[in-house]
């Protein structure tokens, strides 16, 4: 692999990093405020009990 | 890679937005959050350059359609969407999972596009002429014929401490990440305590027997090591919430990532790492929230 060559990928992975984490900081910072609201108790139940069950009841329709 | 960027990223908006309009939810102001293509990219990065097309189809519609409207939609999800999207095409479509090339000498833009939407090569070249085993998947299978870690990093497979390739790859997520702590987009317990955790248990293992098991270094700059502690074990929705159980829940996959890369099945263990720790966070935050004054025992 020549130093061009090297280059090139370097300045490709560069972008990818760039643009993709400014992708993931953006969808966070949006995200934060519904995240942060969502009513939480089936984060606070010992999973062994519910295994998540409330948020299977919680028909999605 | 940038085909599966861009078909799995369209399928996840695409499936998105149909998901949302059965639902009767509101469609753009939703899709305008980014949480949809971010799964759909996240699941893309995992998946192998030369896979075929439908494979990020398939990924990105488990993702957002099962795992995440399903549920309930943004917030509601108990599972990292791309992970478990990346999981169901590991189970399903082993062969297909495995098309990753060979470390300088990835075939060129046309040759990718005409294998990745007709299944093979121009020229009738086969598919062993550009893609070969990852770094871990080989050291592994030599590792299962009685040879030495000391020889195997004689060979191409190592490049300067990871995987060769990969650890370039691992060092620029591991620079993104590193931004996103400083600019507090994410916090440190969970890649911290992922990567400690990883990196410990590596390095315990390797004093006891260097010939066998590979170095801490190698653990972290192979794989999807960065990818993970960073950009997917930090996911806000499926993650323990208390500054404690983060600890723990990143430590946990960090542990898991490389039980299940030394005596598990496959070669990376990321995934699976996290989808258990997901299970196991609900259960994390229950016994490390932060009691309020005077509040009694359970």
């Amino acid at each position: 692999m020549n130093y061009r060559q090297i280059i090139y990928t370097a300045i490709i992975l560069l972008l990818f990093t760039v643009i993709g984490t400014s992708l993931v900081a953006l969808t966070y910072d949006n995200t934060r405020e519904r995240i942060a609201v969502r009513p939480q108790p089936e984060k606070t139940k010992p999973s062994r009990s519910t295994a998540h069950a409330g948020a299977m009841q919680r028909s999605p329709w | 890679m940038l085909f599966n960027l861009l078909i799995a990223g369209v399928t996840a908006v695409v499936a998105e937005a149909i998901m949302l309009m059965l639902r009767k939810r509101a469609v753009t102001a939703t899709l305008l959050d980014g949480s949809a293509l971010l799964a759909g990219c996240l699941l893309a990065l995992a998946l192998p350059p030369l896979a075929p097309w439908w494979i990020p189809v398939i990924g990105s519609l488990f993702a957002i359609v099962i795992a995440k409207q399903l549920y309930g939609g943004l917030g509601y999800n108990p599972f990292n969407p791309a992970m478990a999207g990346y999981v169901v095409l590991l189970i399903s479509f082993p062969l297909e999972m495995t098309l990753w090339p060979a470390a300088g000498n990835h075939p060129g833009l046309a040759a990718t596009f005409t294998l990745v939407f007709s299944g093979s090569l121009p020229n009738g070249l086969p598919l062993d002429a550009v893609t070969m085993a990852t770094p871990m998947d080989a050291v592994r299978m030599q590792l299962g014929l009685g040879e030495l870690l000391t020889g195997l990093k004689e060979g191409p497979l190592f490049g300067l401490v990871g995987g060769a390739g990969w650890e370039w790859v691992n060092l620029w997520f591991l620079a993104g990440g590193l931004w996103m702590l400083k600019m507090r987009v994410i916090q440190w317990r969970i890649p911290v305590s992922m990567l400690a955790g990883l990196a410990l248990v590596a390095l315990v293992f390797h004093l006891y027997d260097p010939d066998t098991y590979a170095s801490p270094l190698f653990h972290l700059f192979s794989g999807a090591a960065m990818l993970g502690a960073f950009f997917i074990a930090t996911d806000p929705v499926s993650a323990s919430t208390t500054p404690v159980g983060r600890l723990w829940y990143g430590f946990g996959i960090g542990v898991l990532t490389w039980v299940i890369r030394t005596w598990g099945g496959y070669p990376d263990g990321v995934a699976f790492a996290v989808l258990l720790m997901n299970l196991a966070a609900p259960t994390l935050d229950f016994y490390t929230r932060t009691r309020v004054f005077g509040q009694q025992d359970r």
